[in-house]
């Protein structure tokens, strides 16, 4: 008899503490599942601002606005001594 | 005494019964409690099972919901998943219609303000659509005004942010999210599983060849035009334009013009760039080199077909000076002391007769002749009697100029390129005198137009006439320049062709709207554009002088 009560006992101390674990995974688990509804979102924004910076940053935007504001003149064939004088600050020799 | 022993005895049969019972129900209780640790043993060892498969199931809706984004070789967005909204409105909770309508037309345009005021104030309707496609910020302004009555419906929508650039490379979806076109379709059933895939095209070049391609479009008034650079090595294709083009994001008409992609489903008979694989052959596979002599004083006659050139140099020609003049006659008379068998077989090596390798859907099979005979031989010389697509143009001169036979075309960005994938189909010497015959053409030859200074670049005008009503119609041009780049070691090749170029102070088409005044142009002013980004740098350790010996004497005819 007391073997049977201590078993029990037993048993029932062990069903506390999977209960317990139990419900500790489940709150972690709904927190996982909100973590990546959160997550979802933001990767939705993310590819939003991404594709927009990617449509403002286009090599047609980017040519359009440096031809307006920076009388941008279109990419010239560079030449070594261009290259060099890049370094020592003196510009393009056919300037 | 006896009645005494008697109860006595009642006694203890009732603390039997009590004991029995007690026993009865602690074994119940134990057997009940048992139960409940079991069934609680079994759903404590489910749920995790449970949660990983709920998580699976998210994970798939995740991946069936975001497709893949197409990204351009140096990971920029070429496609992409955004949301936007649809604006609903719900008569029943709506008191003032007028004024919603005021304050929603103070942020977005509406169609009809009246309509829409009429279908608000009908309260037997449940919902009404007042706009589509609202942007992220638009709707969050709207909602910030906290008016009664309206809802935001978000709706997952593919956005191509570089609109007409990219539209036949990269293509579309359908309401579905199913490719449709272009990559996008090709490559639909990785990107529904959420995969993003880098293509080989760079955005730069892309745009680059796009704008400049287009201005001289509307400068010769061409029907349409197109333009490809390849990598010669490993056939990436990093630029494809078609014009007209259309903008993605916009709804689509498959039926216009411009939904066809001139490079992959255009056939053409291109003209003379075929003399560079009759040439090829005939050095390869016969006794001709580029000394050999035929008579192309005067024009040849088969059956009741006559061969002539444009512009005639009524005298015997080397086979240099047949590439260079771009004749006709010397082409036939080379094709035909090669035979047909042997410019067929080369032709068909370099899949001239079948469907393009390319990894796009859209792609047509060439218009090749029914019967190859000895007039089909001579004409096919010169590039007149076959149809083939821009596409396997570039594809057929990159086996030539790469000597590889396994040279594929391929929309995406290869990883690694094994040279164990190519397969040597000619002998160095062959390649190294068509790399010659290339370059000096850009010198002395009908690709003038297309040189520039320090760049040294190789390449072959072509022009072919249309046919129309079986005739060919001299009016109506395809003009071509196909060139590859640096010479010295081939990295690249491109073709620029237009269909129907006209130009206006020129009415005599012989002089007119040619690969050597159109094309060639078009290709320098876009090379010196793309150069600096494909880091191809000035070289005048080159001396034409190797390869152009009488520069001075070649009198030049525009095919």
């Amino acid at each position: 008899m007391t073997k049977i009560v201590f078993l029990t006992f037993l048993f029932s101390s062990l069903l506390i503490l999977l209960t317990f674990l139990n419900y500790k995974i489940e709150v972690i688990d709904s927190k996982i599942k909100d973590t990546e509804i959160i997550n979802q979102k933001l990767e939705k924004e993310l590819a939003f601002f991404k594709s927009e910076w990617e449509f403002i940053s286009s090599p047609e935007n980017i040519s359009f606005l440096s031809n307006k504001y920076l009388n941008h003149k279109p990419t010239e064939l560079i030449e070594f001594e261009d290259f060099v004088n890049l370094f020592l600050n003196q510009g393009r020799v056919n300037e | 005494m006896n009645n005494l022993f008697f109860l006595g005895l009642l006694g203890s049969n009732k603390n039997e019964k009590n004991h029995s019972k007690v026993l009865l129900i602690i074994s119940f209780v134990i057997g009940i409690l048992g139960l409940v640790i079991i069934m609680r043993l079994i759903e404590i060892s489910f749920p995790k099972e449970i949660s990983n498969k709920s998580k699976v199931v998210l994970k798939q809706t995740i991946k069936e919901k975001n497709r893949g984004f197409l990204l351009d070789r140096n990971n920029r967005i070429l496609a992409s998943n955004i949301y936007i909204y649809n604006l609903k409105a719900y008569p029943k909770k709506i008191k003032d219609p007028d004024n919603i309508i005021n304050l929603l037309s103070n942020e977005i345009d509406l169609q009809n303000n009246t309509t829409l005021i009429k279908k608000l104030s009908n309260k037997n309707k449940y919902e009404v659509l007042i706009k589509k496609n609202i942007t992220a910020p638009q709707a969050k302004k709207i909602n910030n005004k906290g008016i009664p009555g309206i809802e935001f419906v978000p709706v997952i929508k593919r956005f191509y942010p570089h609109k007409e650039i990219t539209s036949h490379y990269v293509g579309h979806v359908n309401g579905k999210m199913i490719g449709q076109l272009g990559a996008e379709r090709t490559f639909n059933n990785r990107l529904k599983l959420g995969e993003n895939i880098n293509l080989g095209i760079d955005i730069r070049l892309q745009y680059i060849v796009r704008d400049e391609l287009e201005k001289a479009r509307v400068k010769y008034n061409a029907k349409s035009a197109t333009a490809i650079i390849a990598n010669l090595n490993n056939g990436e294709i990093l630029s494809l334009v078609s014009l007209p083009d259309f903008n993605p994001n916009q709804s689509i008409n498959p039926m216009k013009n411009s939904y066809t992609n001139t490079a992959t489903l255009n056939l053409y008979e291109m003209g003379s760039t075929f003399k560079m694989f009759t040439i090829a052959a005939a050095i390869e596979f016969s006794k001709i080199n580029i000394e050999t002599k035929f008579d192309a004083s005067k024009p040849i006659k088969i059956a009741n077909y006559k061969i002539k050139d444009y512009k005639p140099k009524n005298k015997i020609l080397s086979t240099k000076e047949i590439f260079l003049n771009s004749s006709n006659i010397g082409s036939s008379l080379i094709a035909l002391e090669l035979g047909k068998d042997k410019l067929k077989n080369f032709y068909q090596q370099l899949g001239l007769l079948n469907k393009s390798n390319i990894n796009l859907n859209e792609k047509t099979k060439p218009i090749i002749p029914f019967k190859w005979g000895k007039i089909e031989t001579a004409t096919l010389s010169y590039g007149h009697g076959l149809s083939i697509s821009p596409i396997q143009m570039v594809e057929a001169a990159s086996k030539l100029f790469n000597n590889n036979q396994t040279y594929t075309p391929q929309i995406h960005k290869k990883e690694k390129y094994n040279l164990k994938e190519s397969k040597k189909f000619l002998s160095e010497k062959t390649i190294n005198t068509m790399k010659k015959l290339m370059y000096e053409n850009t010198i002395v030859g009908t690709a003038k137009k297309a040189r520039l200074d320090g760049f040294n670049i190789g390449g072959k005008t072509a022009t072919g006439e249309k046919a129309v009503n079986g005739k060919y119609d001299k009016t109506k041009l395809v003009s071509s320049f196909l060139a590859i780049f640096p010479i010295e070691k081939p990295k690249y090749i491109s073709l620029v062709l237009f269909d129907e170029p006209f130009i206006d102070n020129i009415k005599n088409f012989r002089q007119g709207a040619t690969g050597g005044i159109t094309a060639a142009p078009v290709t320098a002013d876009i090379f010196k554009r793309v150069f600096p980004i494909l880091g191809i740098t000035k070289n005048f350790n080159l001396d034409p002088g190797l390869f152009v010996n009488n520069k001075g004497e070649l009198n030049l005819v525009s095919y």
